[in-house]
C-alpha cells in the first residue's frame, strides 16, 4: 500500500518535471532552428508519452486521456502532418497546463473537467483523419520511428528481481539495433535466429522489438529495423566488437538507480503506444509500459544522451533536498567544531605537529562546506526560464508585444534564495508589463520599438544582484510625490525636501500601492512593499531607479546562501551577540572631540554623521539589559562603537559596548519559546562553544520605535537650515514648467491664483489669446515664448494659468504644468540669465530654473500695459538694507528704474555705518536685518539730527497690512506701484535744496 | 506489568517525576545564556554538543519556586520528536524544539505502578492541577507526576501571553 503511494508520488514528481520540460520546449518552438525541431518534437512526444503510460498504470483516467490526446497531436507534428503554428502551440500549452494542474491533485484528478482541453485538441486530429489514412497508405514502409526503449523498466520481461539479479552479477543491459537483413548478411549469417544463437554465448536477449523473448517467434520474417534488449557481462566498449556491430548500434541502459516497477507483461503495449497513428480510444491504452516515476536519471539529459550524441553526460543522481539540508547542517556543525578546535589550539599552542594537522583540517572542512553548499546551488536560469511563460501569457492578455531577455542564467544561487525570489520576481515582471511598458500605439508614437524586459543576474560584492529592467515609460517622480501626499504618506512640508531617489523609494512603502488604479502613479508600486518585505526576509535589499520615458530598473541584492552568514560578534551587557554583516554599513568610533556630533531630536539621540542625522539606538537599552549611557556623560562613550545599520532605505546607529570579532556563523532557528522576540533572527554557536543570539536590525528598529520619517524630516530640515544659515535665506517660489523643458519659478507672493482650463476655452483674437475669467477676458501670455525661450504650443490636456498679484491689469501666464511650491535657497546667478523680465537663474534639484518676477516680466512682455514712468532723475541716492532676496532685487530694479542710484547692504549695522559716512535720499529696509533691525535703525536715525529727515521705507512681510509707526512708509514686497508712490511722495516732491539741507 | 519508570527530582518544595522515556539525559552546571525579552520561565539557552537547548525554569513554571535569578544547577533534557522513537510512540509528539527543565536536585529513578497513581488531591491549586497527570503518595512525600506537554506549552495558558508566570504559588 505504502509502496504504491510512494510510486505514485514519484510519478507525480517525475511527471511534473517532464511537463515542465514540455512547457519550455513548446515556448521555445518558434525560436528553434528547423534541424533541431525534430529533436524537440521527439522529446516532447516522449515526455508526454511517459506521462500517459504511467497514468494508465495508476488508473488515472483524466491524466491518461488528456496526455493521450496531447500525444496524438504531437505525433502528427512529429510526422510532419501538422506544422507547428502559434495557435497550435497555444493549444498544446493549455493542455499541458491542465495536465500539470491535474498532477497537483492526482487523487482528485478524475473529478476535474478536461473537456475544454480535449475539445481544443480535437480539431488538430479530426480534420486530418482521412489524410492520415492516405498518408499511412502512401508511405510504405513507414518511416523509421525513433526507438523509445530508454530505460530498463521499459524492457519487457525484465522484472525487478531480474534486474537486481543482473546488477548482482555485474551485467550490463544494452539496446541493440539491427538493420535487417543487412547487418546479418554482413556477418555472413542471414536470419534473426542465427544472430540470436550467435550472441547466446555472449549474453542473453531479453526482448525483441519490445516483446519479451519468450513470446517472440524468431523465425518470423522481419525486415527493417529491429531492436533487441540484450543483457551481458561484456563491458560497454567491448560489446559492439563482440556483437560485430557498429558502436552506435549498441547503447547501454543503466540498470542502477531503478525503482521497482511491478511491471511484467505490458511489453506488447509499448510499441503500439509509441505509434502516433494509433487511433485507439484512450480508455484502451491499457497498462503502460512503465511508470516513468521509476527513473531517477535526469529525464531530459537522458533523452538527449540517448538520441543524439551518444556522448556520456555527467552521471547525475537525484537526491532528496532534505538530505542536502541535513548535509548542509552537518557541514555547518563541523565548521563550528573546527572553529572551537582552532580556538583551543590557539590558546594552548597545542602539541608538537598539531598545527599542521589543524591546518589541514581547516582546509578540508572549508572545502567540504563549500562543496556541500554548491550542491544546494542551482542556476538562476531554472527560475528565469519559468518567466518566459509568464511574460508571454501576460503580454497576450495585455495586448502588448513583449520580449523577455535573460542574462546571467548560469549564476548559481542557493535553493532557498531561489524559492524566496519566485514571488518577488513574478511581481516585478507583472508590474513591468502592466504598468512599465506602454501600450503598443503609445510606444509607436514615441518611436520606441518592441517592449523589452530584461532579467539579469550577476555576482556583486559577494552577493547576487538581480536586475529587472524594462524600456517602458519610467516612473514619474512628480506623480509619486503627489500620490504619496494624497495618501498622507508624506507631509506637505516634506515635499520640497525629498530628493528624486527618496521619492522613488516611496513606492516600497506599505500603503502606497493599495490604490487599485495604479496608472495614476504611472503604474508602479503595486505590491512593491510585499516585494521589499520578501526580499528583506532573506537578508536582501531592493532599490529602484528610473528615467522618465526610458524605463525602470529594480535591483534586488541577495546573499548567496542563507545557511552561513558572515557576522560581527559584539558584546553588550556582558552578553555576546552576532550581527549579520549584510545590513552593516560601517563601524564608527567617536573621538572625544566628536561628541558634540550627538544631538537630541524628537526624544531621540542622533549622530551627525557623513552629512546626515543617524538615530541612535543603544543595544543594551533596546534589549533591556541595563547599562545605559551614564547620566550627564556622553551618549556614546569613547570605548563604545556605533554600528551603522541599513534597514530598507533608512539607516540607524546601534550603540554597542564592544566589537569582538568577525565570524562565519551557522544560523540555527530559535525555539518556539523565544521565536516571537523580534530582536533576534536566530541563534548560533560561537567558536568557543558559547551561544550568541543573532540580532535582527529590523526588529530592533521596531522595538526602539524609530520613526524614520520623522528623523529623516528632521534631518533634512536641519540640513536645509544649516544651508540657509550658511548662505542666504530661503524664498517661497512656485515652480512651473513651460514649453518642452523650461522650468520657471515665480515668487509665491506674486501669485494671486492658479486656474485650470481646457485648451478649447482659449479664444484667439488675431495674435492675442484670451481666456474667459470671472466674466472678463483675461489676456494670456506664454512666458517661455515671451522670453524668447521657444514657442510652447505643447501637449494636450488642460492648461494651468497663473494669475499674478498686484498687476493693474490681470493677465494669465500659461504654463504646461505647475510643479510645486517650495522653499528654495536663492543662490542666484544674476548675470548668466540676465534677460528682460527675468531676475536670474538658480538650480533646483539639479535643474536650471529661471526666476521670473511678474511685474518686470509683464513690463517686458506687454510694454503697452505696464510701462513704468520714467521719473528722469539720476542724482538721488537710496540705501537699501536687506539680505539678498528676490524681492530685494526687484526693489533694486525698481529704484533704479525710478532713476535712483542704489547702494545695498545686508545688515542694520552696515547700514548705520554707511549712513554716518555718506549722504542718502532714501532708506529702504527690511524689518529683519540682524541685531540692529529695521525698526531700531529707523529709531536711531530719528534720534540723529542729521538723519532725521531721511525718509525710511520698510518692506512689510507678506500678508500684513497697515502702517507701522516706526517708519515713514511701509510697502509690500514686490509692490512696485506702492514703492513708486512712496518715492514720488516722499523723495521727489521734496525740493532739492531742502534735501540738501537735510543732508 | 503496568509499572513505568520515572525520573524523580526536587523543585522547590515539591518532588516531581517524569517518565524516563521522555528524558534524554541529565546535565549539571551547564553554561547558559539568557535571552533578553523572553518569557520569564525561559531561563536561557545552552549549547548541548552543538544543539541549542532552551531551558525552562520548572519551579517558576509550576509555581513551586520564585527563583528568577541564580545559577542553573541541574537540567533534565527532554527528548525531541527526533528522539522519540517507536518504543515511546505513545507519548505525545509535540516537541520539535530541544528543551531542558531546570530543577534543583536529582533523586532516583523509581518504578511506579499505575495502581499507585491517584488524581491530584483537592487542595492542589487549579492553576497547578493542569501540570499534573496524577500524584503518588510516598512514605514521606507526595510525588507529582508531571504532564510534560502542559508544562512546555507556555503560550496557551491564561496570562502567559505577556510572558509572566502563573500567579498562584499556593502550596500543595
Amino acid at each position: 500500500m505504502s509502496d504504491d503511494r510512494e510510486l505514485l508520488e514519484e510519478f507525480v514528481q517525475e511527471s511534473r518535471e517532464l511537463l515542465e520540460g514540455v512547457e519550455g520546449d513548446l515556448l521555445a518552438f518558434d525560436a528553434i532552428a528547423d534541424d533541431e525541431r525534430d529533436e524537440v518534437v521527439h522529446r516532447l512526444f516522449r515526455a508526454v508519452h511517459s506521462v500517459k503510460g504511467a497514468a494508465g498504470f495508476f488508473g488515472l483516467r483524466n491524466i491518461g486521456e488528456l496526455s493521450h490526446q496531447l500525444e496524438n497531436v504531437l505525433g502528427r507534428v512529429r510526422d510532419k502532418q501538422l506544422t507547428p503554428q502559434p495557435s497550435l502551440v497555444d493549444t498544446l500549452l493549455r493542455a499541458n497546463d491542465r495536465l500539470r494542474t491535474l498532477l497537483e491533485d492526482v487523487d482528485g484528478s478524475d473529478e476535474f473537467a478536461i473537456d475544454d482541453e480535449m475539445l481544443a485538441l480535437a480539431p488538430w486530429l479530426a480534420t486530418g483523419d482521412a489524410l492520415e489514412a492516405i498518408a499511412a497508405a502512401a508511405v510504405a514502409p513507414a518511416p523509421p520511428l525513433p526507438r523509445l526503449l530508454e530505460r530498463p523498466s521499459e524492457v519487457p520481461g525484465l522484472s525487478e528481481e531480474r534486474r537486481q539479479a543482473l546488477i548482482g552479477h555485474g551485467q550490463h543491459l544494452y539496446v541493440v539495433t539491427l538493420e535487417l537483413p543487412g547487418d546479418l548478411n554482413a556477418t555472413g549469417d542471414g536470419a534473426l535466429p542465427v544472430f540470436l544463437e550467435r550472441v547466446a554465448s555472449l549474453g542473453e536477449v531479453l526482448a525483441v522489438d519490445g516483446v519479451a523473448i519468450e513470446r517472440v517467434d524468431p523465425s518470423a520474417a522481419r525486415a527493417g529495423r529491429c531492436e533487441l534488449a540484450f543483457a551481458s557481462i561484456l563491458a560497454p566498449d567491448l560489446a559492439p566488437l563482440a556483437l560485430r556491430l557498429p558502436g552506435e548500434r549498441v547503447r547501454e541502459l543503466r540498470l542502477r538507480r531503478e525503482e521497482p516497477t511491478a511491471q511484467e507483461d505490458a511489453g506488447e503495449d509499448a510499441p503500439d503506444a509509441h505509434d502516433a497513428h494509433d487511433a485507439r480510444p484512450p480508455h484502451e491504452s491499457g497498462p503502460a509500459p512503465a511508470p516513468a516515476a521509476g527513473v531517477r536519471r535526469e529525464p531530459r539529459a537522458a533523452g538527449r544522451e540517448a538520441e543524439t550524441t551518444g556522448r556520456k553526460a555527467d552521471e547525475t543522481v537525484r537526491v532528496k533536498t532534505s538530505v542536502l539540508d541535513t548535509l548542509m547542517q552537518m557541514a555547518g556543525e563541523m565548521v563550528l567544531a573546527r572553529n572551537r578546535l582552532l580556538r583551543r589550539v590557539e590558546i594552548d599552542y597545542g602539541a608538537e605537529g598539531l598545527q599542521g594537522v589543524i591546518h589541514e583540517l581547516r582546509a578540508v572542512t572549508s572545502a567540504l562546506q563549500e562543496e556541500i553548499m554548491s550542491m544546494r546551488l542551482q542556476p538562476i536560469g531554472t527560475l528565469f526560464g519559468r518567466f518566459h511563460r509568464v511574460v508571454r501569457d501576460l503580454g497576450h492578455q495585455l495586448g502588448k508585444d513583449v520580449a523577455l531577455r535573460t542574462r546571467g542564467d548560469d549564476v548559481d544561487v542557493d535553493r532557498t534564495i531561489l524559492e524566496a525570489l519566485t514571488d518577488p520576481l513574478t511581481h516585478l515582471l507583472r508590474n513591468a508589463l502592466d504598468h512599465g511598458l506602454e501600450a503598443p500605439d503609445v510606444r509607436a508614437a514615441a518611436g520606441k520599438g518592441r517592449g523589452e524586459v530584461l532579467l539579469e543576474a550577476f555576482h556583486h560584492d559577494g552577493m547576487v544582484q538581480i536586475d529587472v529592467s524594462d524600456n517602458g515609460r519610467g516612473i514619474d517622480v512628480e506623480a509619486i510625490r503627489r500620490s504619496a501626499l494624497k495618501k498622507g504618506l508624506i507631509a506637505p512640508e516634506d515635499v520640497g525636501r525629498m530628493s528624486a531617489d527618496e521619492t522613488l523609494a516611496l513606492i516600497f512603502r506599505p500603503g502606497f500601492s493599495t490604490s487599485a488604479k495604479a496608472t495614476e502613479v504611472s503604474g508602479r508600486g503595486v505590491g512593491m512593499d510585499v516585494v521589499r518585505t520578501n526580499i528583506e526576509k532573506v537578508g536582501g535589499t531592493v532599490a529602484v531607479s528610473s528615467k522618465l520615458g526610458e524605463g525602470t530598473k529594480v535591483s534586488l541584492k541577495l546573499p548567496l546562501t542563507l545557511a552561513i552568514v558572515p557576522s560581527l560578534i559584539i558584546e553588550t551587557g556582558g552578553q555576546r551577540f552576532a550581527l549579520p554583516q549584510v545590513g552593516l554599513e560601517e563601524v564608527v568610533r567617536l573621538d572625544a572631540s566628536e561628541h558634540h556630533s550627538v544631538e537630541r531630536i524628537h526624544d531621540c539621540d542622533v549622530l551627525r554623521h557623513r552629512g546626515r542625522l543617524l538615530p541612535l539606538v543603544r543595544l543594551s537599552t533596546a534589549l533591556a539589559l541595563g547599562g545605559g549611557a551614564a547620566e550627564g556623560g556622553p551618549v556614546v562613550r569613547q570605548s563604545e562603537r556605533v554600528l551603522v545599520l541599513r534597514v530598507g532605505s533608512n539607516r540607524y546607529g546601534l550603540v554597542v559596548e564592544r566589537v569582538l570579532d568577525t565570524e562565519e556563523i551557522v544560523v540555527k532557528p530559535l525555539s518556539r519559546y523565544v521565536r516571537s522576540i523580534r530582536d533576534f533572527s536566530g541563534v548560533t554557536i560561537l567558536g568557543d562553544g558559547g551561544v550568541a543570539l543573532i540580532l535582527d536590525p529590523v526588529g530592533i528598529a521596531h522595538k526602539a520605535q524609530l520613526r524614520f520619517a520623522d528623523i529623516a524630516a528632521a534631518s533634512e530640515a536641519e540640513h536645509e537650515a544649516t544651508r540657509l544659515r550658511a548662505s542666504s535665506r530661503a524664498e517661497s517660489v512656485l515652480l512651473f514648467a513651460c514649453g518642452r523643458d523650461s522650468r520657471l519659478a515665480i515668487p509665491l507672493e506674486q501669485v494671486s491664483r492658479i486656474e485650470q482650463a481646457e485648451r478649447g476655452r482659449i479664444e484667439y483674437v488675431g495674435q492675442e489669446a484670451f481666456l474667459e475669467y470671472l466674466g472678463r477676458s483675461l489676456p494670456l501670455l506664454w512666458p517661455a515664448h515671451a522670453l524668447g525661450l521657444g514657442y510652447d504650443e505643447d501637449g494636450e490636456g488642460p492648461i494651468q494659468v497663473l494669475i499674478p498679484k498686484l498687476a493693474r491689469h490681470p493677465v494669465g501666464l500659461v504654463t504646461s504644468r505647475v510643479l510645486e511650491a517650495r522653499d528654495i535657497v536663492l543662490d542666484v546667478d544674476r548675470e548668466n540669465a540676465r534677460r528682460e523680465g527675468l531676475v536670474g537663474s538658480t538650480l533646483v534639484d539639479g535643474h536650471i530654473v529661471l526666476l521670473l518676477e511678474a511685474h518686470g516680466f509683464l513690463a517686458h512682455a506687454l510694454p503697452s500695459f505696464f510701462t513704468p514712468p520714467d521719473l528722469g532723475q539720476g542724482t538721488l541716492r537710496a540705501l537699501q538694507v536687506d539680505p539678498p532676496s528676490m524681492a530685494g532685487w526687484v526693489a533694486q530694479d525698481d529704484l533704479e528704474a525710478l532713476g535712483m542710484a542704489v547702494e545695498r547692504v545686508a545688515s542694520g549695522e552696515e547700514a548705520w555705518s554707511a549712513l554716518t559716512a555718506d549722504r542718502y535720499d532714501l532708506v529702504v529696509t527690511d524689518l529683519d536685518v540682524g541685531r540692529l533691525d529695521g525698526g531700531e535703525l529707523a529709531r536711531r536715525m530719528r534720534a540723529t539730527p542729521e538723519l532725521a529727515g531721511v525718509p525710511v521705507v520698510a518692506f512689510r512681510n507678506g500678508g500684513t497690512t497697515g502702517r507701522d509707526e516706526r517708519f515713514d512708509e511701509t510697502v509690500a514686497r514686490f509692490d512696485r506701484d506702492g514703492l513708486r508712490r512712496v518715492i514720488e511722495a516722499r523723495v521727489l516732491q521734496v525740493p532739492a535744496r531742502e534735501r540738501r539741507r537735510v543732508a | 506489568m503496568s509499572a513505568r519508570q520515572y525520573v524523580t527530582f526536587r523543585v522547590g518544595g515539591a518532588l516531581c517525576a517524569v517518565d524516563v522515556l521522555q528524558v534524554r539525559e541529565v546535565i549539571e552546571h551547564p553554561g547558559w545564556y539568557p535571552v533578553p525579552g523572553s518569557p520569564s520561565e525561559v531561563r536561557g539557552l545552552i549549547n548541548l554538543r552543538g544543539q541549542i537547548v532552551t531551558l525552562i525554569d520548572l519551579g517558576l513554571r509550576i509555581g513551586e519556586a520564585a527563583r528568577e535569578t541564580g545559577d542553573v544547577h541541574t537540567c533534565v533534557i527532554l527528548k525531541t520528536d527526533g528522539d522519540v522513537d517507536a518504543t515511546s510512540q505513545a507519548l505525545e509528539r509535540t516537541r520539535a524544539d530541544a528543551v531542558g527543565l531546570v530543577v534543583d536536585r536529582m533523586h532516583d529513578v523509581r518504578s511506579i505502578d499505575e495502581s499507585q497513581v491517584a488524581p491530584p488531591p483537592a487542595n492542589v491549586a487549579v492553576e497547578r492541577r493542569r501540570f499534573l497527570d496524577g500524584v503518588v503518595q510516598l512514605d514521606t512525600d507526595l510525588l507529582l507526576l508531571l504532564r510534560i506537554e502542559a508544562v512546555l506549552d507556555l503560550f496557551s495558558q491564561p496570562g502567559a501571553q505577556d510572558g509572566r508566570a502563573p500567579g498562584s504559588r499556593e502550596a500543595a
